[in-house]
C-alpha cells in the first residue's frame, strides 16, 4: 500500500510540474494509519522517486516542514492530503493581499468564500489561516491545500492558481467582483456533500484505515 | 455522420481542448446535435484523456432525458437551450480558458476589434449575469447572452461557444482566448508604459492597480 501511495504522489509531482505549479521546496504528504508520509523538500516535486519519502509519527523529532504536515493533519481530521507548492499568480497574491477572495464559482465551490494569507510560515498562523477552509495562502510565496484524498488535494492547488489568476487579472482590468457569501457556502456545502460519497471508494481513503 | 462517428468527434473534441490548454482536468463540457431532438454530450465529472466514445451521453434536447448510465454534463440545460433555439448551431462548447475566465471574473465584455472576429463571432462578447450552476437563471442569462453571436462569456463562471460545426466552435473558442489575453494585456501596458508583457509585468500592473 505504502509502495502505492508513493507512485500516486510521484505522479501528482510530475503534473505540478507539468502544470507550472512548483518550485524547489514544495512538500506533499498523506496521512497513513497513525503516521504520514512526506516528500523530502530537497527534491522538487516532479523529479522525485520511490527513494525521496519519509514516514512520520507523532513523538518522532521532526523539521519544520514535518512538523507543519502533522500539525495540519492533526487538525484537519477528515484531510488525508496536504500539498504545500509555489504557484505564479498565487505568488503574486501572498505579497499584497490578506485573503483571496473567490471571484469564480468553481473556486468557491472547492475552496471557499476565500482563502486566507497567512501572516508566516509558523505553524499557528497557518493553522488559523486555515480555520473552516482546506486552503490558504502564505505570505512566503507559498500556497497549501488539503484534500480528503491526493488527487482532491491537487485540484484544490488548480484551483486556487485559476482563482488568483482571474482575481490578478480582473483586478487590472478593474472590476473583481467576488462570488456572493451565500452562492459560496451553498456551493461549498453540495461540493462537500456530493464529492464525500465518490471518495468512499477512493484509494487512499481505503489507506487511511489500512495500519500497514 | 452516424451516432458512432459523433461520440468518437465528441471525443476527440475534449482530447484536443485539453491539449489546447482551454480546459483542464474534467472542467468543461462539449455537445454535437444528433437530430431535432437530441444532443451527445460528454458526460460529468470524467477526466477527458480517458473518456471513450461510448461515455459521451446522448440526451433529448426537450426533455433531457437519458437511457445511459454515465451522467450528462450538469450544463445539459444551457446545450440543449441553444439547440432548441437555434436551429443553425450544431456544437456547442463550454470552457473555463485561463484568459476568458480573468473576463468573466470581471464581469466584462470582449470587443469586437477586428472584422475577423466580428464575421466568426457576429460582434462584442456579452457577459450573461451571475447564476448558480445548473439553475434556470444561469441558463435564460447564458441563452439571453449568447443570441445573435457565437459566444458568451458567463459571468464568474466561464466562457460558452457555438458553432455550425465544432471545427468553427473551436475557432471562435481560440479567437476569444487570444482576444481576452490581449486586452488584459493591452491593459497591462497601458498601465505601466511597456510593450513587453509577462508575468513580471502583470505583477507590477496589479500591485499599481491594487493601490488605486
Amino acid at each position: 500500500m505504502i509502495e502505492k501511495v508513493k507512485r500516486k504522489i510521484i505522479e501528482i509531482g510530475k503534473l505540478l510540474g507539468k502544470e507550472d505549479l512548483t518550485k524547489k521546496g514544495d512538500t506533499i504528504s498523506v496521512r497513513v494509519g497513525d503516521s504520514i508520509l512526506l516528500t523530502d523538500p530537497s527534491i522538487p516535486l516532479p523529479e522525485l522517486t520511490d527513494k525521496d519519502f519519509k514516514r512520520v509519527s507523532q513523538g518522532d523529532n521532526m523539521s519544520p516542514t514535518e512538523t507543519l504536515h502533522m500539525a495540519i493533519l492533526g487538525y484537519k481530521k477528515e484531510g488525508n492530503a496536504v500539498i504545500v507548492n509555489q504557484a505564479p499568480y498565487c505568488s503574486i497574491v501572498t505579497g499584497k493581499m490578506d485573503k483571496l477572495p473567490a471571484v469564480l464559482d468553481d473556486f468557491a465551490q472547492i475552496v471557499g468564500y476565500s482563502a486566507k494569507v497567512s501572516k508566516s510560515d509558523n505553524v499557528i498562523d497557518i493553522l488559523t489561516a486555515l480555520k473552516k477552509r482546506n486552503a490558504c495562502l502564505i505570505q512566503n510565496g507559498s500556497s497549501l491545500a488539503v484534500g480528503r484524498t491526493l488527487e482532491e488535494a491537487f485540484t484544490g492547488v488548480m484551483v486556487l492558481e485559476k482563482g488568483a489568476k482571474a482575481f490578478v487579472e480582473s483586478t487590472i482590468i478593474g472590476n473583481p467582483v467576488k462570488i456572493g457569501l451565500m452562492d459560496a457556502l451553498l456551493m461549498n456545502f453540495i461540493y462537500k456533500k456530493k464529492y464525500s460519497k465518490k471518495n468512499q471508494e477512493n484509494l487512499l481513503d481505503q489507506i487511511k484505515k489500512t495500519e500497514e | 455522420m452516424n451516432e458512432i462517428e459523433l461520440r468518437n468527434l465528441v471525443k476527440e473534441s475534449g482530447v484536443r481542448l485539453v491539449k489546447e490548454g482551454l480546459v483542464r482536468g474534467t472542467w468543461g463540457n462539449v455537445s454535437v446535435r444528433f437530430d431535432e431532438t437530441s444532443m451527445i454530450v460528454t458526460p460529468s465529472g470524467l477526466d477527458y484523456l480517458s473518456l471513450k466514445p461510448e461515455d459521451m451521453v446522448l440526451v433529448d434536447i426537450n426533455t433531457l432525458e437519458y437511457t445511459s448510465e454515465n451522467k450528462p454534463t450538469t450544463e445539459k440545460k444551457i446545450h440543449a437551450a441553444i439547440y432548441r433555439e437555434r436551429p443553425e448551431i450544431n456544437a456547442v462548447i463550454h470552457t473555463h480558458s485561463p484568459w476568458c475566465s480573468s473576463m468573466a471574473a470581471a464581469h466584462t465584455e470582449i470587443p469586437a476589434v477586428t472584422d475577423e472576429f466580428v464575421k466568426l463571432i457576429g460582434g462584442e462578447v456579452r457577459v450573461a449575469p451571475y447564476g448558480l450552476p445548473s439553475t434556470s437563471k444561469l441558463t435564460n442569462a447564458t441563452v439571453s447572452a449568447i443570441r445573435d453571436r457565437k459566444a458568451c462569456l458567463m459571468a464568474g463562471h466561464g466562457v460558452l461557444v457555438c458553432g455550425e460545426s465544432l471545427e468553427e466552435a473551436f475557432e471562435v473558442c481560440k479567437m476569444l482566448e487570444e482576444s481576452a489575453k490581449n486586452f488584459i494585456s493591452d491593459r497591462v501596458s497601458t498601465i505601466l508604459g511597456k510593450e513587453e508583457v509577462g508575468l513580471k509585468e502583470i505583477k507590477e500592473a496589479f500591485e499599481r492597480a491594487s493601490e488605486i
